[in-house]
């Protein structure tokens, strides 16, 4: 049988020479389902993307990429067209970008197939309640989901998926996982996912081809999966998709200079024992009751209901629920950043206005926000010092280094610009940012989401570190439990923008 | 940049320099007969004679300086305003709703009618007025481009952080937006050019602004129609050099986008 995907001896170089992934074989027969892992950088999204036969600008191939026994990278534009539109699934790292924003669910879907001819899988990945609304008012699991449900829908031979768990909670990793497995097995779907979840991975894949350098995944709990062992290590485990070489060296300096102190000692403990977090807040530095949000001016379609909350100074809350339950809405309305809310704040004491723009500047810089979007969190046309003088409202050098070094980067790190940073480098730059006014609350809200595990776990204990020097209140949203459960004293879910549970960590999220 | 870019934007150069410069180098006076009405390209003239005996290529050498100025104010002018407009919208939604609104008013209104009325209603003003009311009309159009361009921008993470710390709707506007916008303003502004220099001689050939005996390629073509058959130059000369500037700026123009690409963060 030919397999629906045979990549042999691959090698992606740039026109200078620099390698951007390597991998000596893939084999994906119908029905089964390959993993890819591998740390950010490694080169996971541009082996799936050589497989529908897009490089990136400038660079040359080696060996051989077979779909469904064709040569993809020798193959005839009109050809190649064919193929990926008939015999390949894809679905990118940035589902959000490929949906047409023009267009509602429904019509998304019906473009790929007959929605009512599997209306089951739509269920299974919970799209059918939004059917009707448009990509810009979904948020960003769910936006994911359709991307999957979409390539789904199209029944090819092969299906690509670049990290499908991002921004998904555990209930729907699971469920994915389950529809994944049924396609392999029921209809000979040949699946190839790269994914930093290990996890995940162990339970979908029948083998897990690892990329470039093994990391150490202080967190993943389990070891990676049967490893097919068929890929070479890479000799520079730091070389990065586009043009970034120079910007993924200092890629030692991340871990080594991950906080100092108590930190490195006890790295699997939480930031605070958790005993004393729930007593000492006397005060809480900030304060929500009865939160409420709405997604249009009439206040028709609620996003929060009457939320209360409360932040300590030196202590981590996490927020998780499923994709959809309001936990981005929920900081930036803290942040001041969604004027459709009502309810009262308090920050130490006194009244906070909940929009923005009644706030004064001392109240602002109280509050930072580290915002969602990995891809946009820094403005691109800036440098790093750019974006760091903005924040800190003044041009001292000197400044921007102490800023640097505080998170963890070397001081040439100042000169770069956000595409020549790597996924853990930026987030790093973003939290600078954010620590550039000065804040008594820092909300992250899914900063770890695009990081592999060894670089999520690094920024984690950052904040955790820097949380208790500068004796912030921490807020974090993610889905990745047992990261959260180690770096948060308390835990808040919500569902459908009210608060499920409460309570500390360790007993909420278990 | 290199030799084939150079060699491209070359024509865009020449006509440039031509238009600037060519006040000095015109060989006769602009404003005396020389020598017979619409008589023959010849050894003292080269590109023949116009309605009243002058010397044509005299009056193509002189008379782009005017038009390309304000063709080139008209086009920088919409497109910055287009461009704050744009970026300002992108931070706030009520602006861009006033701005669009306003915009789509103004596009109903068909230009060559709108400047007639104004050129003739302000007689002796000069360009002025036909200047302004390209730069009323032309800001509409570009807003529609820049507005599409800023627009997703303006819910992107930096753009948050940069309100959440309190900064100002113009401050956001300029530090974070417009930087951004660099590739399609520049694309714009091309494209503006284009538009400015064709609306300006249009103008011109229905003799609104500017007057004859001004030496201005528009009105050239205008003044000599009548004598095509005598001396083809008179009309085609200024016919060409309207169009080989509009038609080779932009392709300069073209040429430096790539340059100016814009730094996007597209990977993880």
């Amino acid at each position: 049988m030919t397999p629906a995907l045979d990549i042999r001896d691959l090698a992606i170089r740039t026109a200078e020479g620099r390698e951007l992934t390597r991998c000596g074989r893939l084999t994906a027969e119908p029905g089964a389902v390959v993993g890819v892992s591998g740390a950010s950088g490694a080169g996971k999204t541009t082996l799936l993307r050589s497989a529908v036969g897009a490089l990136p600008e400038g660079a040359w191939p080696e060996g051989s990429v077979r779909v469904h026994g064709d040569d993809v990278l020798a193959l005839a534009p009109a050809r190649l067209r064919r193929l990926r539109s008939s015999g390949v699934g894809f679905v990118g790292q940035d589902p959000a970008a490929r949906l047409n924003p023009r267009m509602p669910v429904r019509r998304l879907l019906a473009e790929t197939g007959d929605p009512a001819a599997v209306h089951d899988s739509l269920a299974e990945l919970g799209i059918s309640a939004f059917l009707h609304r448009r990509p810009g008012q979904l948020s960003g699991g769910q936006q994911r989901r359709v991307a999957l449900a979409r390539a789904l829908l199209r029944d090819a031979g092969l299906l690509l998926l670049d990290e499908p768990t991002a921004g998904l909670d555990k209930e729907l990793r699971a469920r994915l996982a389950d529809l994944l497995r049924g396609r392999a097995e029921q209809r000979g779907t040949a699946i190839v996912l790269a994914c930093h979840d290990q996890d995940f991975l162990a339970g979908v894949a029948d083998e897990v081809l690892h990329l470039g350098e093994p990391v150490e995944t202080a967190g993943a709990g389990r070891p990676p999966a049967r490893s097919a062992g068929a890929a070479e290590p890479l000799g520079d485990a730091g070389t990065s998709g586009s043009a970034e070489s120079e910007a993924r060296r200092p890629a030692p300096v991340q871990i080594a200079t991950a906080p100092p102190g108590p930190e490195r000692a006890d790295g699997e403990k939480p930031a605070v024992e958790p005993d004393s977090s729930v007593h000492i807040g006397g005060t809480p530095v900030l304060e929500a009751r009865g939160l409420s949000a709405w997604a249009d001016a009439r206040r028709r379609t609620g996003i929060l209901h009457e939320l209360d909350l409360r932040l300590e100074a030196g202590s981590a809350l996490a927020i998780t629920g499923p994709s959809g339950a309001g936990k981005t809405t929920l900081v930036r309305t803290i942040a001041g950043l969604h004027e459709r809310a009502s309810g009262e704040l308090r920050l130490n004491g006194c009244e906070l206005p909940v929009p923005g723009r009644r706030r004064t500047d001392r109240q602002r810089s109280a509050v930072q926000l580290v915002p969602q979007d990995p891809l946009t969190t820094l403005n691109p046309s800036r440098t790093v010092a750019g974006s760091l003088r903005r924040a800190l409202r003044s041009r001292d050098r000197g400044a921007i280094t102490g800023l640097l070094e505080s998170v963890g980067l070397p001081a040439e790190t100042a000169e770069r610009y956000p595409h020549e940073l790597s996924g853990g480098q930026r987030q790093r730059v973003a939290i600078a940012r954010a620590l550039a006014a000065g804040p008594q609350v820092l909300l992250c809200d899914e900063i770890t989401s695009a990081l592999d595990a060894g670089t999520a776990e690094d920024v984690l204990a950052l904040l955790s570190a820097l949380c208790r020097e500068k004796h912030l209140a921490l807020v974090l949203i993610s889905h990745e439990t047992p990261l959260l459960a180690r770096r948060t004293d308390r835990a808040l879910t919500l569902h459908r923008g009210r608060a499920t549970t409460t309570g500390r960590t360790h007993e909420v999220l278990v | 940049m290199t030799r084939a870019v150079l060699l491209r934007s070359a024509p865009a150069l020449l006509v440039l320099l031509a238009a600037l410069a060519g006040p000095w180098l015109a060989p006769h006076p602009v404003d005396e007969p020389v020598t017979a009405p619409f008589a023959e390209p010849g050894a003292q003239h080269v590109l023949g004679a116009d309605a009243l005996g002058r010397d044509v290529l005299s009056r193509v050498l002189t008379g782009g300086r005017d038009l390309l100025a304000a063709a080139a104010a008209v086009a920088v002018v919409v497109t910055g305003l287009a461009a704050l407009l744009a970026a300002l919208g992108a931070v706030r939604p009520r602006v861009r709703a006033v701005v669009e609104h306003v915009g789509d008013f103004l596009i109903l209104i068909p230009s060559v009618l709108a400047i007639l009325v104004i050129g003739t209603s302000f007689p002796g003003a000069g360009r002025l007025p036909v200047v302004l009311a390209a730069i009323v009309l032309g800001v509409p159009f570009a807003v529609r481009v820049a507005s599409a361009a800023a627009g997703p921008l303006g819910s992107a993470g930096f753009v948050e952080v940069a309100r959440a710390r309190g900064d100002r709707p113009l401050a956001v506007a300029c530090g974070e937006i417009l930087p951004n916008l660099r590739t399609t303003l520049l694309a714009l502004l091309g494209l503006r050019f284009v538009d400015a220099v064709y609306v300006v001689a249009t103008a011109g050939f229905l003799q609104v602004g500017v007057q004859p005996p001004a030496p201005d390629w528009a009105v050239m073509i205008r003044e000599n129609a009548e004598g095509i058959l005598l001396n083809p130059w008179a009309v085609a000369a200024p016919g060409a050099a309207i169009a080989v500037l509009a038609v080779s700026t932009h392709v300069a123009f073209d040429l430096l986008l790539p340059q100016a690409r814009n730094r996007t963060v597209s990977r993880l």
